[in-house]
């Protein structure tokens, strides 16, 4: 009587372990990764794009229109900048894309 | 009796929730050296190191030239929208 609920504990904590490794191994690139150096948008509007196309070479796939002031991350130095394109993330729908490097400003504001 | 049997119940949902869980991501396969993959996952970050920067993402059904594994990461040349070598997390491959 003793020794069950430490089996059953056991039982559980097995199955909770297993679960929280095939969670792991089941999220595509969702390791943790430092959090950018936050910035704002400083032109009146700047188009998002979801990628940036070495073969043509230029952004593709616009995903929508930020606006002066949108709260983005952009960390200088570690984050890609191709051709004027910033890679960055959108902290509104907090997804990731390319915005022109000269509508990024506002650097620690917030 | 009554707590034997929640208890063991118990254990049987965690336990068969793992199982369905792994056998989820289990349907994803790993990049080969040198094979031109399929990209099964929805979305798939392309880095610049493995746990890097993001470059790009990739979408099922771009494909992505496999030239080198290291651990859970394989680097390569990411065809589609974004034409460039990179890394992605190994094991989203169809």
């Amino acid at each position: 009587m003793t020794r069950r609920p430490v089996f059953v504990l056991s039982a559980l904590a097995f199955g909770a372990a297993l679960t929280a490794g095939a969670l792991t191994a089941g999220a595509p690139a969702a390791h943790a990764v430092e959090v950018p150096e936050h910035a704002v948008i400083t032109c009146q509007s700047a188009t998002l794009y979801e990628n940036y196309d070495f073969s043509i070479p230029g952004p593709v796939n616009a995903l929508r229109t930020l606006e002066a002031g949108n709260k983005v991350g952009h960390t200088r130095g570690a984050h890609p900048v191709y051709n004027g394109w910033a890679s960055v993330q959108d902290f509104g729908p907090n997804d990731w894309g390319f915005v022109r490097i000269e509508c990024l400003g506002g650097w620690g504001s917030w | 009796m009554n707590r034997i049997t929640r208890t063991t119940a118990l254990a049987a949902v965690v336990l068969a929730g793992a199982t369905t869980l792994t056998a989820t991501s289990a349907e994803a396969a790993n990049g080969r050296v040198g094979v031109r993959e399929t990209v099964c996952a929805q979305d798939l970050e392309l880095r610049t190191e493995p746990l890097g920067a993001r470059m790009g993402t990739l979408h099922h059904p771009e494909t992505f030239l496999v030239e080198r594994v290291s651990g859970t990461w394989v680097y390569g040349f990411a065809y589609g929208d974004i034409n460039h070598r990179g890394w992605v997390q190994d094991g989203w491959f169809c």
